[in-house]
């Protein structure tokens, strides 16, 4: 047996035990800097008793205690409980609807609704909730009609059913684009087996396309019920006025409302949310498993027929474009109407005489409107630009599964659990203390809106790097590239697409986000959403209008843009 | 049992030509024949199963299935698929996930139009079906957790629990691996013949085509090109495009010696010779022709061992030679630098460079059109 010599002719020989790439650890510390604080601080906040200046004083566990026997928590529980299942409902039921015409039936003009959601994703949360306070408050043009023509019934829009009517409406295209890939995605020969066997088109769809499309629906109706139980703007601006407080608003009130800041109670109310909504996410993704066991494997069917509705399809089509426009045009319009007067009131043919630009000169012209616009895009351009490198990177080391680099992935999706207002709650605690004084600053916003998208960008790089078949980067191993030469030059630039794709939708998610930002911003920082909270708070209704018009419709450019391109690169929006 | 009448379906691209589709296909199916459809992606054999099955409109032809119009494009009358008395197995198999084996095969029976099953009638009909296929003892798992096989045989076992007037199948083998195609070819062959029911296959692999079928229907660019027996197919092919198709074989050219009528040997003058050929169509004089003949009907032995006037011998030199386990297979190259494939037993030994004496055999060379 010959002795081979230790110092081998080859280079770059070394022990095969994989350690941790520099990479990886490097990119370790930035998330646990980054996630870790927001939660460290809002557990402390939520055992201390706070002083006049936000700092901590004593240890106590009273804000945990006081929970289960307070009556205000309760209430909150039941009163977001309520919420939330029935604006999911809402949201579901309608989505459905279009997602079945729009799929399935051969109504004409259907792709339109394709058309309203993209506009829809152009509206920030705020602006649409105050579309449906003009509508439906007590002055508002369908209140009106509806007691002209019921002889006097009113509905009190500052309800808990007014919060669900709204919150299930802005709902709706989001559920209509995600059914809407189910249901292209299932193979046509399920169905078309079943009308082999005799079964009618009733029948199959009652016994098939149905019992086949549950798991997919209730995942759904799980995320919305998510969705609605994190949701802030709604309960801001509806509930709060109403008297209604869900657990979001309780958060709001205690940090904000209150003098001197309550953020033992505030800290408390944040983590039973946490540990709630993590409890949710994991059956959430456990039902989102189990529905894609039923979707095509082979990827080889057909597409899905069309229901040929014969005179019918018009209906189908009137149906659709009546639920497009109660979600989307009817809110628009009355925004529209509010942006042309000079002061608010109500909608009768004078209102119409006084039709004047002023607001749009106002909201353009320099100042402290165009101020918000342009800080507004600068926050939009930098998370993004921010979020998705970073996560393309983790999600490509989390992919081909470096050592260590599962950390990456759960530090990245943790987030997800914050609901918005609690992020912001936390990075509140974490500037408050900080011995650097960037606090109100838009660099703040920035960092921590950054922080609160990564899981969006993780969940779209991943799956981008899933497309990527790993022969692809093998190739450029074996023709002696290293990692690093390998991702530059082959992972990047198949990813291009999927990270354009994703800048935009991190940018248009990032714009239109009010309760993140809303306890950060200070004097040179404002942002669109919460300016336009602002200026509702303070009546001010036309400017606001106005500077919500305009951004729709850049908003509007922007979504289009987004639209076509990850129509190019065949993604499911979310 | 079912006639196919000039059917007719155009698809059109989106610059607006016409993209594959059929143009005028008829042929018609005997009770209790396994009838092929076969040819290369895109043919159009896909799409006239599915005219059959009424899951695609043709634009324009007549389907009939016994006594029964299915479809008739001149007096715009169709049929709806779930009316229609037909067992389909679709490629994907299209087993329900959400139910299990028993609920599966037991769904068809639930749309019985005439007759009212009772529950041990069903039942009863049900188990026979999944006996027949073997997958009994399956009958109250989860469909998901079946293998393709078995998915395979209870899509047949459900396809065919009505007992239909006709049985369709689009490519039922083409997602399985090597060894259980070959086993479920046979199982289809037997639960055919058992049942007894008509039976119309859809497949782009020769070998199954061959192995399976009554008669075979080949196809190419939308249109029918040959149909017949598997032996009328593979040792009388009419064109050049199914002689190809199916199994290996020898193209060459020459001009028609003298007139010929249909059916008769004739002559052909070619660069390597005079060949005695057979002449399916007439042919005049001077005409140019391809002529094939298949490896295995090529005599190959030592140069010099063939006498001259030997009719259709070529000599040649060994080229190459490849060991196919029960066959060798030889290149030689002729005169003409064309290549000839020879298939001979492996006790034959010759090589590289060899100069062999080649006979074309007679009665085996025929004429094809291009």
């Amino acid at each position: 047996m010959t002795d081979f010599p230790l110092d081998s002719p080859i280079p770059g020989i070394r022990r095969w035990r994989e350690s941790v790439s520099l990479t990886v650890i490097v990119l370790a510390l930035i998330l646990l800097v980054l996630v870790l604080p927001p939660l460290f601080f809002l557990l402390a906040a939520s055992v201390h008793t706070t002083n006049y200046d936000g700092s901590f004083d004593q240890f106590t566990l009273g804000y945990f205690s006081g929970l289960l026997s307070s009556r205000g928590f309760l209430t909150s529980l039941l009163n977001t409980g309520i919420y939330s299942i029935g604006s999911a409902s809402i949201g579901i039921i309608l989505g459905a609807a279009l997602a079945i015409i729009v799929e399935r039936t051969n109504a004409p003009a259907r792709r339109l609704a394709f058309l309203g959601a993209i506009i829809s994703m152009a509206i920030p949360h705020v602006l649409y909730v105050v579309a449906w306070l003009l509508l439906l408050g007590r002055t508002g043009p369908v209140t009106e009609l509806w007691a002209m023509l019921t002889g006097g019934l009113r509905f009190n829009i500052y309800s808990i059913g007014g919060m669900i009517l709204i919150e299930g409406m802005s709902f709706v295209p989001l559920n209509f684009l995600l059914m809407s890939s189910v249901l292209r995605a299932t193979d046509a020969a399920f169905e078309e087996a079943s009308m082999m066997s005799g079964a009618g088109p009733v029948a199959t769809f009652w016994k098939i396309t149905l019992r086949m499309g549950m798991p997919g629906v209730l995942a759904l109706l799980l995320m919305s019920f998510i969705r609605a139980f994190e949701s802030f703007e709604v309960p801001a601006i509806v509930g709060l006025a109403g008297g209604i407080e869900v657990l979001t608003t309780s958060i709001y009130q205690n940090a904000r409302a209150v003098s001197p800041p309550n953020f033992g109670q505030a800290g408390a109310y944040s983590v039973f949310l946490l540990v709630f909504l993590s409890i949710m996410l994991y059956f959430y993704g456990r039902l989102s498993r189990h529905a894609h066991k039923y979707q095509s494997i082979t990827g080889k069917g057909y597409r899905p027929r069309t229901l040929d509705l014969g005179r019918w399809r018009w209906v189908a089509t009137g149906l659709m474009a009546l639920i497009l426009f109660l979600v989307i045009g009817l809110p628009l319009l009355i925004i529209l109407f509010a942006s042309l007067q000079p002061f608010y009131s109500k909608v009768n043919m004078a209102s119409f005489a006084r039709f004047t630009l002023q607001n749009y000169e106002k909201v353009i012209g320099p100042g402290f409107f165009r101020e918000t616009l342009v800080n507004t895009l600068i926050l939009g351009t930098a998370v993004a630009s921010l979020v998705v490198p970073f996560t393309a990177l983790c999600a490509w080391l989390a992919v081909r599964r470096r050592r260590g680099a599962w950390l990456l992935d759960q530090l990245a999706t943790a987030p997800l659990v914050f609901p918005s207002i609690v992020m912001g709650v936390a990075f509140l605690n974490v500037f408050v203390n900080l011995p650097w004084g960037i606090y109100g600053t838009l660099f703040s916003v920035i960092l921590a809106s950054a922080v609160g998208y990564l899981p969006y960008g993780m969940r779209y790089a991943y799956s981008g790097v899933m497309q990527i078949h790993t022969d692809l980067e093998e190739a450029s191993t074996a023709a002696g590239a290293t990692q690093e030469r390998t991702f530059a030059m082959i992972v990047m630039p198949l990813l291009a697409t999927s990270m354009f794709s994703c800048w935009l939708f991190v940018f248009l998610l990032a714009v239109r986000a009010m309760s993140l930002p809303l306890l950060l911003v200070g004097p040179g920082s404002s942002l669109v959403a919460v300016s336009l909270f602002d200026l509702w708070q303070n009546g001010q209704v036309t400017e606001l209008a106005a500077m919500g018009m305009i951004w729709v419709g850049l908003m509007t450019i922007v979504s289009i843009i987004f639209t076509v391109v990850a129509r190019r690169y065949r993604m499911a929006v979310v | 049992m079912l006639i196919v009448d000039q059917l007719v379906k155009r698809y059109l691209s989106e610059t607006g030509e016409a993209k594959g589709g059929i143009s005028g296909i008829s042929f018609d199916v005997k009770e209790g024949e396994l009838f092929t459809l076969l040819g290369p992606s895109g043919c159009g054999k896909t799409t006239t199963l599915r005219s059959i099955a009424g899951l695609e409109r043709p634009d324009d032809g007549v389907i009939r299935l016994g006594n029964d119009i299915l479809f008739d494009g001149a007096r715009e009358l169709q049929v709806p698929m779930y009316q229609r008395d037909i067992g389909m197995v679709f490629q994907s198999y299209a087993i329900w996930p959400h139910m299990d084996v028993f609920d599966n095969v037991a769904y068809p029976l639930r749309f019985r139009r005439k007759t009212n099953l009772t529950r041990s009638d069903m039942e009863r009909r049900v188990l026979r079906a999944l006996e027949m296929v073997g997958l009994a003892e399956y009958r109250n798992r989860s469909a998901t957790r079946l293998s393709g096989g078995q998915q395979q045989r209870l899509a047949l076992a459900r396809a065919l629990v009505r007992e239909p007037k006709l049985l369709l199948l689009d490519e039922p083998l083409s997602n399985l691996d090597a060894l259980l195609r070959e086993q479920m070819r046979s199982e289809i062959k037997r639960l055919q013949m058992e049942w007894g029911v008509t039976t119309i296959y859809v497949t782009h692999d020769q070998s199954e085509a061959m192995a399976l079928s009554d008669r075979v229907a080949v196809l190419n660019n939308s249109a029918l090109v040959q149909v017949g027996s598997p032996v009328e197919i593979y040792d009388r092919p009419t064109s050049a495009f199914v002689a190809n198709f199916i199994g290996r074989t020898n193209l060459l050219r020459g001009k028609v010696a003298r007139d010929i009528v249909a059916g008769r040997e004739g002559e052909i003058q070619s660069p390597l010779g005079r060949f005695h050929c057979q002449f399916a169509a007439p042919a005049r004089a001077g005409r140019e022709i391809t002529f094939a003949i298949r490896p295995e009907n090529i005599a190959l032995s030592p140069a010099g061992t063939v006498p001259s006037d030997q009719p259709n011998r070529i000599t040649g030199t060994v080229q190459n030679r490849v060991f196919l386990g029960e066959i060798m297979e030889y290149t030689v190259v002729v005169p003409s630098e064309e290549r000839l494939i020879v298939r001979l037993h492996p006790s034959a030994c010759h090589t590289d460079g060899d100069l062999v004496d080649l006979v074309l055999k007679p009665g085996y060379l025929i004429a094809v059109s291009d």
